[in-house]
């Protein structure tokens, strides 16, 4: 069940992972990107965490918009609007319902809505909706997280900055499904 | 009174079209442009909440058109037009052509809101 205090420290862990594998994110997106996913996410959980030590939010629903506003205000590249819009569903979601499986769905409807992206074009939807799918299931593993992620290196990109690569897309993971694998590790560890 | 915001990854793209428009387009005297290249902190890439704020000035404008390169440029202005208010969105168009080409050609041949959709057809064999 889902409360104020555990979804912050989801999140405040949540930037801590991003902020460690900085380096190791940009470096994803080089190949196939333009290499600042690392940098761009850096900034954007740095703008949450100051956020919430600015403005000590007390229900769920103020906790994913500030993280929302934070992560489109300063990412800077498509993941702003992305992931943003993602925390933006989320907290009209978390005002009807403290249920962590309705409340990702919503995320992840979120995304699809702003990228128009479906299963299998190697982007972050592609581990948004087998990790809601296993959620609304009860049977969300670190298993399922990790090889959703996984899935992604063999795709051939057909969204995105790296859709312009077409072949030359395929045998590298994708930093934004990276980037949300380590979303839900960090949901797994301080929620369920 | 109709606002052009311009969006791209880059500022010096968006200062330098906003610059030929106000200098290059004569019949602008009805639009204002402004340039919302880059980040809040001078670096590469967009911003959807500087553009949401931008409109939320101008919400008083009979229209506000959003001329957008590549990438985020497009994802971010949907983000921010889907932030507003139903009577805002109503004025908000973001134009599906090329960004300089588009702007520059809508500046010169604004005359008034009426002449907006006779615009956007042209603006569309343009499409990117």
């Amino acid at each position: 069940m889902l409360d104020t205090k555990n979804v912050l420290n989801w999140l405040n862990d949540f930037a801590d992972v991003i902020q460690k594998n900085k380096t190791y994110l940009s470096e994803l997106d080089t190949p196939i990107g333009d290499g600042d996913h690392g940098n761009n996410m850096n900034r954007g959980v740095i703008a949450m965490q100051t956020e919430f030590a600015k403005t000590s939010p007390n229900t769920i629903s103020d906790v994913f918009r500030i993280t929302a506003m934070a992560l489109m205000g300063n990412i800077g590249g498509a993941s702003g609007p992305l992931y943003g819009s993602a925390f933006m569903e989320m907290a009209k979601a978390a005002k009807e319902t403290n249920e962590l499986p309705t409340i990702i769905q919503a995320g992840l409807n979120g995304i699809i809505k702003r990228g128009k992206a479906v299963c299998g074009e190697k982007t972050m939807v592609d581990v948004w909706a087998p990790v809601s799918k296993s959620l609304l299931e009860n049977q969300l593993t670190q298993q399922v997280i990790d090889s959703a992620v996984e899935s992604t290196k063999p795709m051939m990109a057909t969204k995105g900055r790296a859709s312009y690569l077409a072949q030359r897309s395929i045998d590298h993971l994708d930093p934004g499904s990276v980037s949300s694998g380590f979303l839900f590790t960090a949901m797994l560890r301080n929620i369920l | 009174m109709i606002s052009f915001i311009l969006v791209s990854h880059s500022k010096k793209i968006t200062d330098g079209l906003k610059e030929m428009i106000d200098e290059m387009a004569l019949n602008q005297e009805n639009v204002t442009t402004f340039s919302l290249g880059g980040t809040s902190d001078g670096n590469l890439g967009t911003d959807p909440i500087a553009i949401y704020e931008i409109i939320q000035k101008r919400q008083s404008d009979e229209a506000i058109l959003v001329f957008t390169d590549i990438g985020s440029a497009v994802m971010s202005s949907e983000t921010a037009v889907d932030m507003l208010d139903e009577d805002i969105k109503q004025k908000v168009y973001i134009v599906n052509c090329p960004l300089i080409e588009g702007a520059f050609m809508a500046a010169v041949q604004i005359e008034s809101i009426d002449s907006l959709e006779s615009i956007f057809e042209e603006l569309k064999s343009m499409s990117k």
